[in-house]
């Protein structure tokens, strides 16, 4: 199954785009999304934690996807 | 004593609020942490509002970048304490109202005792160290907490650990974003943030605080705004309605050891000098040495092998305490961070 995802703040730097599509091959739940997109972009998972937010809901890693939902990568942001 | 109303009649003369409503402000006391980009123009429209109480808590000094975006500052403050001069600024304001100054920087050891005669706390500070301090010390007292975060042209806000009709709590940053590795995201000086938004989202932060203390309207409570300034899009993502990630106590900071510039120039070949910053920033001037991004800091591995000890050293100081912390916690290495950085030796 292929999503699209949307990426916001410094996600967006470590994807080098605000938009893209991500082929979760057979898999379909949110823990297996993050897995395949940290594989691809290693400085995801170096972040500890971001949120992932589908259809503008959180979700947990077992939420599971149609693959027509909007998904949105929100890692958090420190400035003041 | 009977209170003159009259500066507040605009307010209260909107429907639904009215004098009883105003009294709920004069009696909140409301603290914001970090008189910054956030904390200037949110401190302004609390005060502005009525609130009875508002604390300001900042330890900084005003620094000329400041100016841009953290609008209580003059060009002729600069060098001057935040605390000391939103404090009299805000006083001036609004004489009606008790304006408490905090000139202290939160720390595990304080935070409890600073917040806890408070019933609301705002989070404008500039660093993920802070932001989950008073995270965590509010779920301890059980006081809401109202947060705001920049960076470039995105804006958070959120608020954490308000009660819900049934005893629970909402949802808390930890319940979202468990742990950060602050080394991996810039804050607003090493990535830059546009003023307005600081203004926008600062004022968003007042709104919600306005609203959580008159019961006005739907709140942030279970949610979480994202803003982004070059679209004007904003999106509200729902949080959940109940916290289940538990919070014992506060986590013990890891200490950085540093270095003043006076130390690295008296004993300079006995130290290995790493810049963290980025190459184009390494590029455009440094004070020698190696350049490995904070980002990548783990690639430092090779050079830990040396009898030299490691000092990184940044614009501000603040990427480089990161870096530091990040070694520490990996390698268990001997590291500094260079005090300051060295943005004043650039000018």
């Amino acid at each position: 199954m292929v999503v699209k995802i949307l990426a916001f703040g410094v996600a967006k730097e470590i994807f080098n785009t605000s938009q893209l599509s991500v082929d979760m091959g057979g898999k379909s739940a949110i823990g297996d999304l993050k897995q395949t997109l940290e594989l691809q972009y290693p400085r995801l998972a170096s972040l500890s934690s971001y949120m992932v937010a589908v259809n503008n809901e959180y979700a947990g890693n077992e939420v599971v996807l149609v693959g027509n939902e909007e998904i949105a990568i929100i890692p958090p942001v420190s400035g003041g | 004593m009977q209170q003159d109303l009259s500066r507040y009649s605009c307010q209260i003369n909107l429907p639904g609020f009215g004098a009883t409503t105003q009294q709920l402000l004069q009696k909140a006391r409301v603290l914001i942490v970090g008189a910054g980009g956030l904390g200037c123009p949110a401190a302004q429209y609390i005060v502005a509002a009525g609130v009875g109480t508002v604390g300001i808590a900042d330890y900084d000094v005003i620094s000329a970048g400041n100016l841009h975006r953290q609008i209580l500052y003059k060009s002729n403050e600069v060098g001057l304490k935040k605390a000391e001069i939103a404090c009299q600024s805000l006083r001036q304001q609004n004489p009606g109202i008790n304006v408490v100054m905090h000139d202290i920087r939160i720390t595990d050891e304080n935070v409890m005792e600073v917040i806890r005669r408070y019933d609301l706390v705002l989070d404008g500070t500039d660093n993920f160290e802070t932001r989950y301090l008073l995270n965590d010390a509010c779920v301890l007292w059980g006081i809401p907490l109202i947060q705001g975060a920049i960076y470039q042209y995105e804006g958070h806000v959120a608020i954490w650990n308000a009660p819900n009709a049934d005893g629970t709590r909402s949802p808390h940053y930890r319940d979202i974003f468990p742990q950060v590795n602050a080394a991996q995201v810039p804050n607003c000086t090493e990535g830059g943030v546009f003023p307005t938004l600081a203004g926008i989202i600062g004022s968003m932060m007042a709104n919600e605080t306005l609203k959580c203390i008159t019961q006005a309207g739907e709140t942030l409570i279970g949610k979480m705004l994202v803003f982004d300034a070059l679209t004007l899009q904003s999106r509200i993502v729902k949080t959940g309605t109940v916290s289940k990630f538990v919070i014992n106590g506060l986590a013990a900071a890891t200490k950085v050891n540093t270095l003043s510039h006076e130390q690295l120039r008296a004993n300079g070949s006995s130290y290995l000098l790493v810049d963290v910053r980025g190459k184009d920033e390494h590029n455009a001037f440094n004070i020698g040495g190696i350049n490995i991004p904070v980002e990548h800091i783990a690639a430092i591995k090779e050079h830990l092998l040396g009898n030299k000890r490691i000092v990184l050293y940044c614009a501000s100081g603040r990427r480089s305490a990161e870096g530091a912390k990040a070694i520490k916690t990996l390698f268990n290495a001997e590291v500094y961070s260079l005090e300051g950085g060295i943005k004043d030796l650039q000018k």
